[in-house]
């Protein structure tokens, strides 16, 4: 359930920012979810890595990175060094 | 009844309306040049609406509640939500006599879409649709399909879904000309270690099977195995549910560039309708 939350709660502070336009952003909320202490840590650090680790969707990692002003270049070395980089098969389309 | 007189799948990166100085000026120029083929084919044949399938990116739904297929059936849809991707926000007309029969008409074979009112029309929609009209007149049935959050439908699910939505349209009688387009893929990667990576060969050896109608390894394709060419490249299930709606026939790709400014591999995929089939 808490991976959820954490997901949740990243959702609705996107949505919340969308909703901010060009007025201040607000700051990420994490009261009203059920999170663990380490997980509220990761999202108000934010730690971009932690995020990713636990599971959350790529989606919503790739949406908090824009809102956080990050280029790729900077949040791939974030979640090269998470940790949790899935191990690679070979395809039947891979040549090299 | 109504005819599909054209389809076409094309990828749909934000950075296409966002930011499109910002790749290689020839590559850009192959990609705009084969949308610029496709909307002069759908002017030519006087498309009366559009039928059009995309990715879900938690723009309407979230992990609360998920379709794997969700129809638009209002009058008209606000997008895009993006107010950074440069296309004007715009309520977009829709076709909704054409949206319920083929609701009905899915249902009616078997699949299950879900009914969905006040569906926002994201970058999904709105890069390669902003390409096609840019004066977004032309009415539009969106369909959003989950690509990216598992369990996930299978790419032979997908066909058959294709199969059954081109069905559906060729069944409508309240129009005469309509083009099916699907937008996404072809490979990317998105908030994952591997963000900014083209899987060139997966594109070419998914193209090379499109070009030529040969769909016996695509529909066996186990999603694992799909994922490995990026999280976001399981948006080609639009590309081969389009596929299925056409019979399977060869497609054209009029342009493939893997644009790393992009972080996207760019594709477009031209069918002829069914008007070509019936006099060859």
């Amino acid at each position: 359930m808490t991976l959820y939350m954490v997901q949740r709660c990243l959702f609705d502070h996107l949505r919340r920012l969308e909703a901010a336009g060009d007025g201040p952003k607000p700051d990420i909320v994490t009261d009203g979810y059920t999170l663990t202490s380490e997980e509220a840590r990761a999202v108000t650090e934010p730690d971009i890595g932690a995020i990713y680790a636990m599971g959350t969707h790529p989606v919503l990692v790739n949406g908090f990175c824009r809102a956080l002003g990050y280029k790729r270049a900077d949040y791939r070395p974030l979640l090269e060094n998470s940790g949790a980089v899935p191990p690679r098969r070979r395809t039947r389309w891979q040549k090299s | 009844m109504a005819e599909i007189v054209m389809a076409y799948s094309a990828s749909h990166a934000p950075m296409m309306t966002a930011d499109p100085g910002s790749a290689p000026r020839a590559q850009a120029e192959s990609f705009f040049n084969a949308l610029e083929k496709v909307r002069d084919v759908c002017r030519e044949k006087q498309v009366q609406a559009i039928v059009m399938m995309t990715g879900e990116h938690f723009t309407n739904y979230f992990l609360d509640g998920l379709p794997q297929i969700a129809i638009g059936l209002d009058e008209e849809h606000l997008g895009p939500p993006e107010v950074w991707l440069q296309v004007p926000k715009k309520m977009v007309p829709s076709d909704p006599g054409l949206a319920k029969h083929v609701m009905a008409s899915l249902m009616e074979q078997g699949q299950q879409p879900a009914v969905s009112h006040g569906m926002k029309i994201d970058h999904g929609f709105m890069t390669v649709y902003y390409w096609l009209d840019p004066e977004m007149n032309l009415p539009m049935v969106p369909i959003v399909l989950n690509c990216t959050t598992p369990p996930l439908m299978t790419m032979k699910q997908f066909w058959d879904f294709g199969v059954a939505l081109g069905n559906a349209i060729r069944s409508y009688d309240g129009l005469e000309r309509v083009a099916l387009v699907a937008g996404g893929g072809l490979s990317h990667f998105i908030g994952e270690p591997r963000v900014g990576d083209i899987d060139e060969e997966f594109d070419e050896w998914f193209l090379d099977k499109l070009g030529r109608g040969d769909f016996s390894e695509i529909l066996d394709l186990p999603n694992d195995e799909l994922a490995e060419a990026g999280n976001g490249t399981g948006e080609v299930r639009a590309w081969v549910a389009l596929a299925g709606a056409m019979g399977g026939v060869p497609g054209q790709v009029l342009s493939y560039q893997p644009i790393y400014e992009w972080i996207n591999g760019m594709g477009v995929v031209l069918y002829e309708g069914d008007d070509a089939q019936t006099t060859t």
